[in-house]
């Protein structure tokens, strides 16, 4: 009997008296919250797409900074409402919290805290172009549990933040204005190497998309039937990626064939890729 | 021009854009962000369509299109007895229409190497080496001619720096902020030719002494220029008009951009009351005029706000590459902007620019115009785009 009195006042006493629980102010700070992320979310962006393009990736970046810290203020202001908190409830609380999320919502807390770390790794930010598996693609949000990146083909790929976990996430500017474009071409290994690679540096200098206070390099590989060339090369809006490396395409088969070299026939069984 | 400090030849690095007046700045900021925001056009917008043909005439007529007469002078200082040594790089601000330095070159009698056409640019010929051969000054002006934006339009210039390395006679090298850029970036320049010079800006006094002698120098009729908003003789007195200060820093220090601006800003009387007559009855107020006792000695115009062109909607990174490789070549034929840009050169984009103010027509070349060059130059700048220096 003296037990179950015991246990009755730790649990009056883990949570406040009902009575002096104010539930308004509760969804005051839940509405205020609420409102503040989504005027976020809906501002930012906006923002965004309107001012200088070498502001928008800043911008984009505050969004779910501004989503977390809001969250965690909301969140240490509910809790001493509802909560008695002292050392030994704390424990309490969060060992409950953690055999909850442990049984019950694993996954999802995984993907919490996997988002809370990539978060502060810069793993990836709104605006960055990334590649997680075989999907590549814009990121157009942060959310606490995954991302959604618009890929180049225009579809919506959401990918949850546990990823970061098992895969390797490539960032292709990591919060910088542009990126670098690589442009393949394979050619017949029968042809002048010097005159071909300057062909395709001057394709690559006089493109309309380039971003030429960064560097233009031609890298040049044998294969087992052609001669690979890349041409690498940063557009200065790195949305333009598809059409700077359409152009770099386009005008470089026509330097390559003014150069005296053709494409490669590859045989059916190599497999550039 | 005598009350104003005499400008100089300065190291590029070292030209500043004059400062706009505060209030200026904030009705800037203002508008951007009517712009931006609220995606609210302007609803004039001043380009030759919307003047009248009689306006324009009597524009020209008492105020010639200037010589820049104090560059000149500047530049006969420069190359006062050049030894064989001489090497400069003469950095000038773009959309300069009427070539300031071929002008002066040909006045002074100094050699001007004349550019290739642009049709062997790119021709798969292989290029000729220019002959720098002779006596006494070399003057190389518009660099930006001498090469096409083009997988083969580069070698001529890179031969015509070759040549320049080994040559052994004074040479005056000059091209435009926006070339210059690119090809020291493409073509290392830089490394050739010594560290770029610039006329330095002009700020607000020596526009207006400069522009009140222009408007006083041709001797026909005696003109005044009354500030639209509240009827001030903006050239009286010794101290200098805010309209200066803003037209120093929307012109961004460049003289014929100036004029431009300034020749935009100016209506006759008729005008400007038919335009207030609008004004109060869009607004519903009546708006204070000032009417001035005109003599008949004396002509009057009116110096109003001169609203920027605005880029076509929905089409803005086609213009602003259009307005880019325009910019970094001085002008360009409609079949030479193909070739340039393959995917719009051939598209409608250049009419919408023709008509929205940015671009003219000349000799069946297409240019920037000079009155437009300050909102192509910001609207290039928040694209993320290389601007030029000036």
């Amino acid at each position: 009997m003296d037990e179950l009195n015991d246990s009755k006042e730790k649990a009056s006493s883990l949570i406040n008296n009902l009575d002096d629980i104010s539930f308004g102010l509760i969804v005051i700070i839940i509405a205020v919250s609420w409102i503040a992320i989504a005027t976020t979310r809906f501002l930012l962006p906006m923002l965004a797409s309107r001012v200088p393009s070498r502001f928008r990736l800043y911008l984009l970046t505050l969004v779910p900074i501004i989503r977390l810290v809001v969250l965690v203020v909301a969140f240490i202001m509910i809790i001493p409402i509802i909560f008695n908190i002292t050392m030994q409830n704390f424990f309490v609380i969060a060992g409950a919290v953690s055999v909850a999320l442990g049984f019950a919502f694993k996954d999802l807390a995984t993907s919490l805290i996997a988002g809370v770390v990539a978060l502060l790794e810069r793993t990836y930010r709104p605006g960055d172009w990334v590649k997680v598996g075989k999907d590549y693609g814009e990121v157009q949000s942060v959310g606490l549990r995954s991302i959604r990146l618009r890929t180049l083909n225009d579809d919506i790929v959401t990918i949850t933040h546990d990823r970061i976990w098992t895969e390797n996430i490539s960032n292709s500017n990591d919060g910088d204005a542009t990126l670098m474009c690589v442009t393949d071409f394979y050619l017949a290994p029968t042809h002048d190497p010097v005159k071909v690679r300057m062909a395709l540096m001057n394709v690559a200098i006089t493109s309309a998309y380039l971003n030429f206070d960064r560097p233009v390099s031609v890298i040049v590989s044998e294969t087992p039937s052609a001669t690979h060339y890349q041409l690498k090369a940063y557009p200065y809006d790195m949305r333009d990626q598809m059409q700077f490396s359409s152009d770099l395409t386009v005008r470089g088969k026509q330097a390559i064939r003014e150069a005296g070299a053709e494409g490669a026939h590859a045989p059916a069984s190599v497999d550039y890729a | 021009m005598s009350n104003s400090p005499r400008s100089s030849i300065i190291p590029l690095e070292d030209y500043s854009f004059p400062d706009a007046p505060t209030i200026n700045r904030a009705e800037a900021w203002y508008e951007l962000v009517r712009q931006k925001f609220l995606q609210a056009r302007s609803k004039r917008t001043v380009t030759d369509d919307h003047l009248s043909r009689t306006d324009l005439d009597t524009v020209k007529e008492l105020i010639a299109e200037p010589e820049c007469r104090p560059l000149m002078s500047l530049l006969n200082d420069k190359c006062k007895n050049p030894d064989e040594s001489f090497l400069e790089l003469l950095i000038i601000p773009p959309c300069d229409s009427a070539g300031i330095i071929e002008s002066w070159a040909q006045e002074s009698g100094h050699q001007v190497l004349e550019p290739p056409s642009r049709d062997v640019l790119s021709s798969q010929l292989a290029p000729e080496l220019p002959q720098l051969d002779g006596h006494g000054l070399l003057v190389i002006p518009r660099l930006e001619y001498w090469f096409i934006r083009h997988h083969r339009g580069l070698r001529h210039v890179s031969s015509l720096l070759k040549m320049i390395r080994q040559c052994d006679r004074p040479v005056l090298v000059s091209c435009n902020s926006w070339c210059w850029r690119y090809l020291a970036h493409v073509v290392d320049t830089d490394l050739v030719l010594p560290e770029p010079i610039a006329f330095e800006a002009f700020n607000a006094r020596r526009l207006r002494d400069w522009l009140n002698e222009l408007s006083s120098s041709d001797g026909t009729d005696k003109v005044r220029f009354l500030d639209v908003n509240d009827g001030h003789d903006i050239m009286a007195g010794d101290d200098v008009s805010v309209r200066f200060e803003e037209l120093a820093d929307l012109s961004l220090g460049i003289p014929w951009v100036a004029w431009q601006l300034w020749r935009r800003s100016l209506r006759t009387a008729d005008e400007r009351e038919a335009e207030e007559a609008v004004d109060s009855e869009e607004s519903g107020k009546p708006k204070a005029t000032e009417k001035k006792q005109t003599n008949s000695d004396i002509k009057t115009l009116w110096v109003t706000n001169n609203p920027s062109p605005l880029i076509p909607l929905g089409h803005e990174p086609e213009s602003l590459r259009l307005l880019h490789a325009l910019l970094i070549h001085d002008s360009l034929s409609v079949e030479e902007l193909a070739d340039v840009l393959p995917n719009i050169g051939e598209s409608q984009i250049t009419s919408a620019l023709i008509r929205a103010g940015f671009i003219e027509v000349f000799d069946d070349q297409l240019r920037v115009r000079a009155s437009a060059y300050p909102a192509v130059r910001s609207g290039l700048s928040a694209a993320g785009i290389p601007t030029g220096a000036i």
